[in-house]
């Protein structure tokens, strides 16, 4: 009798071949005594720059002027559940997700805590780990028959430390630069920049194959049957259909305007597109929260902006019964200072602040309409069930299918795992729809 | 044997005349030099045939990417096809040689090998980036001793914003001794540690484990100095040499940079000829350039012993793919004063480099008797597109504040910092320079780099510039396509494919006919004659 651990070793073991050679089918996520499906794509909300948790989602309102600005909560459609009054869309939405209230880990820095919140890891060790994006689409790029890149960025990259790290270039997000709120989201080279023609084309193609004095000259070698293979998967992706997920004009007005129009409603909107794709790992990049001056007067844009685009993607994913296959998780690399600084130059800002912040999981086998821990009166520290990136990581991979405790193939051949051994102890199991 | 140099030059005599077809020429090889007597003999002794060798406009294209970095101009092709002194070979490549791009380039690969970037894992920040990517750039630009650069490195203390070489100890992910020791052996020698046993290694790291660094009250400076404590350190030098060090006396990394940079050890100019080999080449004078066996502990004292039977490396079936070339190149590099562009020189007016690339045969590879053709590295690639439409991209970086900007102009080759790129360089493989290691930077073709140089519409917007100023500057069809040819490929187009282009152009309508040259364009950037080296 082999259990699980050992069953995922071994399976481990084969999908270094597979993760490779993308021929291998979906081997790593299949344990043996689980009932639903792993979760299928994974959208990560990263709220870039560190989001108050106090004007999202733990709300101090009787903490006074000197935490919360005089801003206070509002009631959501889960009994028991309030959030900030920044928020009243997703407030009708929060049978959807569940808000863990007490992450906490010990770095203030954006460069440091990003790479912790990504890679579960302390940079330091001499090896870049990959950020759990590339992971996830290394692994799964068995199953995920699409043509775009399985790691996709919308729109910019964090920029932090190379998100690959030691895994191979193909697992690096494609950063989708561009704006999916202008007229036409233009994905530089995934999207034709118009003006030739599918006949054009093809006769240019004809062109270019008779006017190919080189290939007609040299023999061949690797290299070059390399570089004709990959021009081929270029044509098929310019011929194909993957690429219009970006365009989000086949979409009807209406359902665009309910994602709201901005840059990040619209992320939000493309992210939908490409989970139907089936691409494994979508990241949105929001930008803009990083408010050590006048915090308030910038939550007046970041939060309505927010509040419309995370809820309408979390129930248009419902709707089309695609959260259930679909993980989201939302959080910032940390939180902001509780206390807010009315002093000049801040003139009510807040810093970053890595003690005690909220991070939001939603689909894929988490389920909706619950709180984990808790923070004290002013948001400043978890009074309860302190959760680690590790935790959290460590959860999001198992309902992704993937065992974190397993090895990591990888091209320079080091020995470790996807997450640092024995990080699992405090997983949020309390919010896994089925035990594993 | 006579006979065979006699038939060459001969040919010689005949080179001017000799017609070439558009890659290739069958003479032109110099019998006399000493590095192409060498490589004669061991193709003679493998049974390969003297290759041919490369036409004038591959060339110069060659030694243009190779040494400055860049594709030539239009004019240098022009000038150059069209000499028939003899000797013009030679010129060129002294021309390259001393063209700034030459350092600019050379500081691209040194950066890569030093691990020159602001972040993540290195961490040197970016005004030490700047200062020590300038201060190596210039030293490559006067061609400084390669043996004082990296006395310099090894022993360097101060500042990391005021002393530039200070900066090699602290470009290291593992600052540990044992990291820092991995770290020297890569660098300097192109060895693993695996080379070496566990004892071994931790005998060898001693020598950096007096290194320090310690903060200011400047944000990011830092300095790096040896303990100050007076310490006996008992350790080993890599050819298995125990020393004991008294560091009040003396700073233990001296005695490691008097032991590698002595003219009797070859570990370093063995290093250094093959990192410019494989510069060159793609590949190595030892098949695995940066995993360099072990030579055997005798061998310091003679050359005869040092490559002698009892290498190490036999057993390995790690070699040299010519052995006699191998130690050439090593004495020739001491013998210069350790030049960096004295290789190149060397190098460049070899056989094995102006060979033709034509016959991609892996056993002619293996021996240097075929050019390797390969992709172009990333920056070069990005560069090229951007030289011929005079359309740079933007290079910008938001970490640290205040944020980073580099002029709009800027090559990327230029750019100091490992830190700052942008996806489309990323794409085609730009290392990180988290390591140093030569693997580091991605070979590979995929499709999203496909996808960019077939569909990107700032790449389609820059090309049409570029087809709009063609057509304002040449009245004649035969003259732009000329400049088209000579801009991208470097040579001119043969009559085969100026048929084929008329053929093209009036086969489109009218409506439709000024695409002709956009769409010649856009065939020359996605033609494997452009993205690789050939």
């Amino acid at each position: 009798m082999i259990d699980r651990r050992e069953f995922l070793k071994m399976m481990a073991m084969c999908g270094v071949y597979g993760a490779f050679n993308r021929v291998s089918g979906n081997l790593l996520a299949a344990p043996v005594e689980r009932k639903r499906e792993p979760a299928r794509s994974v959208i990560e909300i990263w709220v870039w720059g560190g989001p108050s948790h106090l004007e999202t989602f733990d709300p101090k309102p009787n903490a006074g002027k000197a935490y919360n600005g005089d801003y206070g909560d509002i009631p959501t459609n889960v009994k028991g559940i309030r959030i900030s009054e920044f928020l009243p869309k997703l407030a009708q939405q929060a049978d959807k997700y569940s808000i863990i209230r007490s992450m906490c880990h010990r770095t203030n820095g954006h460069e440091t805590a990003t790479y912790l919140m990504q890679t579960g890891r302390m940079p330091g060790s001499g090896i870049t780990y990959p950020a759990i994006g590339a992971v996830l689409a290394m692994l799964k790029s068995g199953s995920y028959k699409g043509k775009l890149p399985p790691y996709i960025a919308l729109t910019t990259n964090k920029g932090r430390f190379s998100e690959n790290g030691f895994l191979s270039d193909r697992f690096k997000p494609l950063a989708t630069g561009s704006n999916p709120n202008n007229p036409q989201f233009l994905v530089d080279g995934f999207v034709a920049p118009g003006g030739v023609s599918k006949e054009h084309v093809l006769r240019r193609q004809k062109y270019a194959d008779e006017l190919d004095s080189f290939t007609r000259s040299i023999t061949s070698c690797r290299e070059l049957r390399e570089f004709e293979q990959a021009s081929l998967d270029a044509q098929a992706v310019l011929s194909g259909n993957d690429a219009k997920a970006f365009d989000l004009n086949l979409e009807s007005e209406a359902m665009r305007n309910r994602y709201g129009r901005t840059r990040f409603g619209q992320c939000c909107l493309a992210a939908r597109r490409l989970v139907e794709m089936g691409v494994p790992y979508i990241t949105i990049n929001a930008q803009g929260w990083d408010t050590h001056k006048k915090h308030f007067e910038s939550m007046q844009k970041l939060g309505p902006e927010f509040d419309q685009g995370f809820s309408a993607l979390l129930e248009d994913l419902s709707e089309k019964k695609l959260l259930d296959t679909t993980l989201i998780w939302c959080t910032g690399e940390f939180g902001r200072t509780p206390r807010v600084d009315y002093q000049e130059p801040w003139n009510g800002g807040r810093n970053h602040f890595c003690h005690c912040f909220s991070t939001v999981v939603a689909g894929g086998g988490f389920v909706g309409g619950k709180v984990v821990g808790a923070s004290d009166a002013h948001g400043e520290r978890p009074v309860e069930r302190p959760v680690s990136p590790v935790d959290l990581l460590w959860s999001i991979y198992e309902l992704a299918g993937i065992d974190p405790a397993q090895k990591l193939p990888n091209p320079r051949n080091f020995d470790l795992t996807i997450l640092p051994p024995g990080g699992g102890k405090n997983k949020l199991r309390e919010l896994y729809q089925e035990q594993i | 044997m006579r006979k065979f140099y006699s038939v060459i030059i001969c040919s010689l005599l005949t080179v001017a005349a000799a017609c070439g077809s558009t890659f290739e020429k069958s003479s032109g090889y110099d019998p006399f030099l000493p590095v192409n007597k060498i490589l004669f003999k061991h193709w003679q002794e493998k049974n390969i045939r003297v290759p041919a060798v490369s036409s004038d406009g591959v060339f110069i294209r060659r030694v243009a990417l190779t040494a400055a970095g860049r594709l030539p101009a239009a004019a240098e092709v022009r000038d150059f096809v069209f000499d028939d002194t003899p000797g013009k070979r030679a010129k060129l490549i002294e021309k390259f040689l001393n063209s700034p791009e030459y350092a600019d380039m050379q500081a691209m690969r040194f950066a890569d090998m030093l691990r020159i970037k602001s972040e993540f894992p290195i961490n040197l920040w970016p005004n030490a980036v700047q200062l020590y990517h300038r201060t190596i750039h210039d030293e490559l630009l006067t061609d400084r001793s390669l043996k004082s650069m990296f006395y310099d490195l090894l022993t360097a203390s101060g500042s990391n914003f005021r002393t530039a070489h200070a900066n090699f100890f602290r470009a290291s992910a593992d600052r540990s001794p044992t990291g820092l020791a991995k770290m020297v052996l890569l660098t300097t020698m192109n060895m693993r540690e695996t080379e070496f046993s566990k004892s071994e290694l931790e005998d060898f790291a001693k020598l950096f484990s007096l290194i320090r660094y310690k903060s200011t009250y400047e944000w990011k400076e830092e300095i790096v100095y040896n303990d100050p404590v007076p310490q006996v350190i008992t350790a080993r030098l890599p050819d298995g040499t125990a020393v004991t060090i008294d560091s009040g006396a003396t700073d233990p990394r001296k005695v490691f940079a008097d032991w590698l940079l002595q003219d009797d050890n070859p570990y370093f100019a063995r290093a250094v000829t093959n990192k410019v080999w494989y510069w060159a080449f793609g590949r190595g004078i030892y098949p695995q350039a940066d995993d360099l066996p072990r030579l055997e502990s005798d061998q310091r004292s003679f050359w005869a012993k040092l490559w002698g039977s009892s290498d190490s490396s036999t057993a390995k079936g790690d070699q040299p793919f010519c052995r006699e070339l191998q130690d050439y190149m090593i004495a020739e590099f001491q013998k210069s004063n350790y030049s960096l562009k004295h290789l190149y020189r060397l190098i460049m007016n070899s056989a094995a480099f102006q060979a033709s690339a034509v016959n991609q045969d892996e056993e002619l590879l293996k021996n240097f008797a075929a050019y390797p053709v390969r992709r172009l590295e990333s920056e070069l690639l990005i560069d090229a597109l951007a030289a011929v439409t005079k359309g740079y991209d933007r290079y910008m970086s938001v970490i640290p504040e205040p944020f980073t900007y580099l002029p709009g102009s800027s090559k990327a080759v230029n750019i100091a910092d490992g830190s700052i790129s942008s996806g489309t360089l990323d794409s085609f493989g730009r290392p990180p320079r988290d390591s140093g290691q030569f693997s580091e930077r991605n070979k590979a073709s995929t499709d999203s780099q496909g996808l960019y140089l077939m569909n990107s519409a700032a790449l389609y917007r820059r090309l049409n510039n570029y087809c709009r100023n063609l057509q304002r500057n040449y009245r004649n069809d035969n003259e732009r396509l000329d400049r088209i040819y000579l801009d991208i490929l470097s040579r001119y187009p043969t009559n085969r494919e100026r048929q084929v282009f008329k053929k093209y152009q009036t086969s489109l309508d009218k409506k439709s006919r000024h695409l002709v040259w956009s769409d010649t364009v856009w065939v020359l950037f996605n033609s494997k004659e452009f993205i690789f080296y050939h």
